[in-house]
């Protein structure tokens, strides 16, 4: 047949429609016919007939087409022409149609197009992985390609192989490897993998940019599990210098951004796995200026989101890079740029406006998502693809993320993206030094962003956001102007008070930057203190997270540091012995220790407000003033407080506290725990009912002479600071005790019970701190001056 | 040092445009004293207040050519303050003060990190810096931005829209003690500027991709076919020209296409290469009419087993097309930086050339009268005028109109019926011919289209003489993409004596060519 004739009926007349029997007929008759001629003609214009429609596509499979080319496809005179045309009908058949790809299964195509990869004919093979790629690029169908290579591994020799041989095959290659990754280990004994770096390294010269993500996207694959990444750059040792050769290239400026960003993370999650291709120093003055210049507000949101998310694990647990990072390339003007793209009200309003068009899209990046789409991975396995983004992975967000969204849309989750990106590296800077802390609270806007972002509906921004409070939070002295400027503690407050409704991560942050906030003695405590929060705090405390439950008691713990009375007796009110006593019986030890510092802090005596009983300087008139105006304002004057007991163990409530301690000390043997046990008891050692109470039960007073003798000087000192508080003749204020026994009784009693004795023992420690401890207690025992 | 500068600053014409290497000696406040070839700075004033602050700037402005100019400070002391000022300032601004502080000065300074431009409240931009610490400034000249590093590290963007023609390197000190050393490039940086050059080149390229002609789409596109077109018409590439001409068709015809037959026809008297060939067979002809570079030593085509070679189509080719400068002439319009160039036509030295008027046979044998302009029939040259009056009368009305004296005297070869034997024959030298057939080529083209040389070659001369211009007053992205380098990557090496005078590097004729 003349060529030019066949292409006009293709081109012009021979559409038909496959429903239609008539015309139907013929083609089916020239699919099944013997003469190649005929065939061909037939399988062109099925081609053509399927193009964009599914419902020609869903004729075919009825027509049982699938299973007439698989047929022909198994015949052994097949013509190479024949197999391709088939094969690029298999892919026309699946592409886009989901019932295709899943139904294309039942002629078992994935294994036949494995089979055809053996040809020595590119066209054949680029034809085969083309369709191959249908299935690898659909999550539900993946699993069938990848056991076929898991099943006989020299396919995958083969498609490394083809690797050279053209484009399509490489990027197909890559994408495969991509979800083998887990599986090359089980390779190490075979000749696989010092094969496959060489060949991925290859592909990375490769001038398209396809190619090119594609083998990145398996490298960074390879970075998620150090046990393959050390089998392929063992298996290959001369590709070490060769893959930083490659990676370097790649890091050009001319390169395509993407490329680029792509190169980085794995450079710097290579590094974090202990594989260093370059110095620190190359690290530190290449790398780290480089992804600060990818932040910069001409680059593209997608860049710079990416940017912003291998810096965060770049200077993550790098105090020093993070100083560096903090003064490279303006990178906290960068970021604050990122914080101003408009959020969805304002997207709102201006879609309300007189013409209805959004303008801000106008002036906004590209809204196409640009990122290098990495192959989508089976559902089951969720294991992330940029495995180093600890905080999130973008595997999920790219998998959910349409080609080209909306406008509108578009600039919110730009917006979002972009809003999160820069917390979550505002909050790795922010995380230890307290300079950097101070300067990223104080840029215009950055804690108000935080605040309104913390409630926002998307809970990946919810927690980002949350992250940058807390590590601001830690701050809180430098800080809380603006943190009360905002009313941090109330937002965190209320996200708290939602959290078993929500995600369980925002909970814990929440209940991590409650604590924090409850250090603040100034204004920020008492805000906190004056919010009815005692209720809600408690109920957390029965939560099914340990975090929440450690960061709640810490938040008590916190509160009732130094408080004044009524403070102690709302968290007394709030918290009943008997949930003490749970929360001391926790099986997590810190939520023991938390709850022993804030018994501790509950059986501190309470600090006395009456000014005349206060130590003034001697003729001091201004001074007197000052002083009592200073303790006025830290400590409001209420009735409440007028009335309440200077001796805190009088109270029922802290009797209660005694004995829990107690059993606590006689039963645990953590040096932590025991610690801050010792450190309770000084306390109640200060009070007269206290000291009562201690010297009539032998039992306490053994475990205290056990603690004296502890091996843990850690344990040693507040236990013999129990016994100096024991032994002291007066109270601080000078009063006398009348109703208790004297001092000179408990000296007496305490030689009794010949603590005299242990505490001549510890003379010989080599702590100076014991030794001054133990030194001044003897004294008070021998009853001479210290 | 030469070679190091040459390495960082390549385009710099140093003969007109100095790059800044040391302090000014005469242009410092009193309080400074320079010492080590005038690089290193020392505070030797009361350094009690802000009165007692002193600057120094370098002898030479910036170029532009520099495209980036950077160097860096090391403090050596800080001294008792530590206000120390790195920036760069305009020639006639207060040297008595930190650069910064003052209207046409920027500055950063140590004491508290922040950058200062005309005013005395500074803004937070880096850290602060002090003995040991090794600051530079860089002059981005294609973005017009100022940035700063920080022992190598670099700091950001510090100032933006720095368009000021005449900016300089400025040293600022204030207390007693206070020492910098200074290192124009002499010494490798700490700071690696290979990778701020590699963006800039893309930053220039983008500049360049981003120019939008004053034109429509079509327009543009157009006028680029038409100095593709022109620039083949010109060579005699003829079926290139054809070809090309078919391929835009809509664009030009009626332009590029009559020129072609034009041309062939007034030098063969019949369109050989077109249209008295088939086209399966073009391939086996040669594609271009021949240039005056096709006649070998005895006057005659290239001929191998009777067909003449197609010369393989390679940069070296057409660079060779470029060699003979033009004379233009660059006015400029206002203040605007727009210019018009008004074209001169005469080629260059070598065509104007003379001999000794005596005509030299170099193979020593028979030389023929005639001369093959066709490819492979003499017969036809013989009544290329003896067989048709009309063309010989066409041919007599264009050479009246002559202007160019070689192709005048090339013209009147045709008057002598021994040329060879004619006080002409010089010009039939194998050394003269190459430009009399330029000469005469530009002449019969020049007659149709108002203008004798290429459109591609006017450009190029063009752009060659705007880059002095460009170089003062101009954009930096000369210094990553500009004429010369584009030759230089098509290996041209025209390119290369221009690199190398200005570089001022060669003698003052090349220097003054640049």
């Amino acid at each position: 047949m003349d060529a030019m004739a066949e292409e006009l009926k293709l081109t012009a007349g021979y559409y038909i429609n496959l429903s239609d029997e008539s015309l139907c007929g013929p083609l089916m008759a020239r699919l099944q016919s013997d003469r190649e001629d005929l065939f061909m003609e037939g399988i062109r214009i099925l081609r053509l007939c399927l193009t964009c429609s599914p419902q020609q596509k869903m004729r075919a499979f009825e027509l049982r087409i699938p299973e007439i080319l698989a047929e022909r496809l198994s015949s052994p005179n097949i013509s190479s022409a024949a197999v391709v045309e088939i094969l690029h009908t298999y892919s026309g058949l699946g592409a886009n149609f989901s019932y295709g790809t899943s139904h294309l299964l039942f002629v078992r195509l994935p294994a036949i197009l494995l089979d055809l990869l053996s040809v020595e004919e590119v066209s054949v093979t680029d034809a085969a992985l083309g369709c191959l790629r249908l299935f690898i690029r659909t999550p539900h169908r993946l699993a069938q390609v990848t056991d076929l290579f898991k099943e006989r591994p020299d396919r995958l020799l083969r498609l490394i192989d083809l690797m050279d041989a053209s484009p399509m095959a490489c990027e197909v290659a890559c994408e495969i490897l991509f979800f083998l990754t887990d599986q090359l280990e089980a390779l190490s004994e075979s000749s696989l993998p010092s094969l496959i770096l060489p060949a991925v390294l290859a592909a990375l010269d490769n001038p398209r940019p396809v190619a090119k993500r594609t083998s990145l996207n398996f490298l960074a694959s390879c970075c998620g599990s150090e046990k393959v990444l050390a089998l392929l750059i063992a298996s290959c040792a001369s590709c070490k210098d060769l893959m930083a050769k490659r990676l370097l290239d790649l890091l050009d400026p001319a390169e395509d951004a993407a490329v680029r960003i792509l190169a980085l993370n794995i450079l710097v999650a290579l590094h974090k796995r202990g594989f260093h291709l370059f110095d620190d120093r190359f690290l530190s003055h290449t790398i780290l200026p480089m992804l600060a210049r990818l932040c910069r507000k001409e680059q593209g949101v997608d860049v710079r989101v990416g940017a912003a998310e291998i810096l965060t694990v770049l200077i993550d647990d790098r105090e020093d890079l993070q100083e560096i990072a903090s003064y490279c390339d303006q990178l906290l003007v960068s970021l604050s740029a990122y914080l101003r793209l408009p959020s969805l009200e304002s997207i709102q309003l201006l879609r309300k406006g007189p013409k209805g068009q959004c303008s801000v899209v106008m002036s906004l990046p590209p809204c196409r998502v640009r990122l290098p789409s990495p192959p989508v991975k089976n559902e089951e396995e969720e294991k992330p693809y940029w495995h180093i983004f600890k905080p999130q992975s973008p595997h999920k967000r790219r998998k959910e993320e349409p080609a080209l969204i909306a406008p509108a849309s578009a600039v919110v989750q730009c917006g979002q993206e972009l809003k999160r990106s820069a917390f979550l590296l505002f909050s790795a800077l922010a995380s230890t030094n307290e300079a950097i802390r101070k300067r990223v609270g104080l840029i215009s806007g950055v804690v108000e962003a935080a605040v309104t972002c913390s409630t926002a509906v998307d809970s990946r921004l919810a927690y980002a956001a949350l992250r940058l409070l807390h590590s601001l939070s830690r701050s809180i002295q430098h800080l809380r102007t603006v943190f009360k400027e905002h009313n941090v503690w109330k937002t965190a407050f209320t996200l708290l008070s939602l959290s078993e409704f929500g995600d369980p991560k925002l909970a814990v942050i929440s209940s991590a930057i409650l604590s924090n906030l409850s250090i603040e003695l100034s204004s920020c405590h008492t805000d906190l203190v004056q919010i009815s929060l005692w209720t809600t705090l408690v109920t957390l405390l029965m939560s099914s997270q340990e975090e929440v439950v450690i960061n709640i008691v810490w938040t008590l713990m916190n509160l009732s540091y130094m408080a004044n009375p009524e403070t102690k007796q709302k968290i007394e009110e709030a918290l009943p012995p008997s949930s003490v006593g749970a929360l001391l019986k926790h099986r997590n030890s810190r939520v023991i220790i938390c709850t022993v510092g804030l018994v501790r802090n509950l059986l501190h005596r309470t600090p006395v407000r009456d000014a005349a009983t206060l130590p003034l300087p001697a003729n001091a008139d201004v001074t007197a003033r000052i002083l009592r105006r200073m303790r006025g304002h830290a400590f409001p004057e209420t009735s409440a407080v007028k009335k309440a007991p200077e001796d805190v163990m009088e109270n029922t409530y802290s009797q209660e506290l005694l004995t829990l301690l107690l059993t606590l000390l006689a039963d645990s043997a953590d040096v932590a725990v025991l610690e801050q046990c010792f450190c309770a008891l000084a306390n109640v050692a200060v009070s007269a009912r206290g000291r009562l109470l201690l010297l009539a039960n032998k039992e306490s007073m053994d475990l205290i002479k056990r603690g004296v003798l502890h091996p843990d000087v850690q344990v040693a000192v507040p236990a013999v600071t129990c016994v100096r508080n024991l032994a002291l003749p007066e109270e601080d204020n000078g009063k006398e005790e009348v109703c208790y026994l004297t001092g000179a009784d408990r000296i007496r009693k305490l030689i009794d019970l010949s603590f005299m004795t242990s505490l001549t023992r510890l003379l010989g420690t080599a702590d100076a701190q014991l030794f001054a401890r133990v030194k001044e207690v003897v004294h008070l025992l021998n009853g001479s001056p210290k | 040092m030469e070679k190091k500068l040459v390495e960082l600053y390549p385009w710099v014409n140093q003969a007109e445009t100095p790059i800044p290497m040391c302090w000014n000696p005469k242009d410092k406040f009193s309080y400074i004293t320079l010492t080590q070839n005038d690089t290193k700075i020392l505070y030797k004033g009361p350094g009690k207040s802000q009165k007692d602050a002193a600057a120094v700037r370098t002898k030479h402005p910036i170029p532009v050519s520099c495209g980036l100019f950077y160097f860096e400070v090391k403090v050596i002391s800080k001294g008792k303050e530590g206000y120390i000022g790195v920036g760069l300032s305009q020639p006639d601004v207060n040297l008595n003060r930190l650069p910064g502080w003052d209207k046409g000065s920027f500055g950063y300074h140590g004491d508290d990190g922040h950058t200062f431009w005309s005013s005395g409240t500074g803004r937070s931009y880096g850290p602060t810096f002090g003995t040991g610490d090794v600051i530079g400034c860089g002059l981005d000249l294609v973005n017009n931005k100022c940035f700063y590093t920080k022992n190598g590290m670099d700091l950001g963007v510090a100032f933006t829209d720095l368009t000021h023609p005449s900016l300089y390197p400025c040293v600022g000190l204030q207390s007693t003690g206070e020492v910098v050393e200074t290192n124009f490039g002499q010494e490798p940086f700490m700071f690696d500027i290979s990778s701020i050059k590699k963006e800039l080149e893309v930053d220039a390229r983008n500049v360049i991709a981003k120019y939008q002609a004053k034109l429509s789409r079509g327009e543009w596109e157009q006028t680029l076919q038409k100095i593709v077109l022109d620039y083949l018409v010109h060579n005699g590439f003829h079926a290139a020209a054809e070809s090309f001409s078919k391929s835009y068709r809509n664009t030009t015809e009626g332009n590029g296409g009559v020129h072609v037959r034009q041309f062939i026809e007034m030098v063969g008297g019949r369109d050989s290469g077109v249209a008295g060939q088939p086209e399966g067979k073009s391939h086996l002809r040669p594609s271009r009419t021949p240039s005056p570079r096709d006649l070998n030593r005895n006057g005659s085509t290239k001929h191998t087993n009777g067909i003449l070679k197609e010369e393989p189509a390679r940069p070296n080719g057409l660079a060779l097309n470029f060699d003979s400068e033009m004379e233009t002439e660059v006015v400029l319009e206002d203040h605007s930086g727009d210019c018009v160039m008004e074209v001169d036509m005469p080629v260059g030295s070598d065509a104007g050339t003379h001999t000794n008027g005596l005509a030299v046979a170099h193979n020593g044998g028979d030389v023929t009268q005639s001369m093959d302009f066709d490819d492979d029939d003499d017969e036809e040259n013989k009544v290329v005028f003896g067989g048709n009056p009309e063309l010989l009368r066409r041919t007599l009305d264009f050479g009246k109109h002559l202007n160019e004296f070689a192709a005048k005297e090339a013209f009147s070869l045709m008057a002598y019926s021994d040329p060879w034997r004619s006080p002409l024959a010089h010009l039939l030298d194998p050394l003269q011919r190459e430009p009399v057939c330029a000469s005469l080529n530009s002449a019969l083209l020049g007659d149709e289209r108002q203008t004798s040389h290429p459109a591609l070659k006017v450009l190029i001369s063009h752009s060659k003489r705007l880059f002095p211009l460009q170089a003062k007053r101009g954009s930096g992205v000369i210094a990553f993409r500009n004429i010369f380098e584009v030759l230089r990557s098509l290996n041209i090496p025209d390119s290369e004596r221009m690199v190398s005078s200005c570089s001022g590097k060669t003698s003052d004729s090349e220097s003054s060519s640049c």
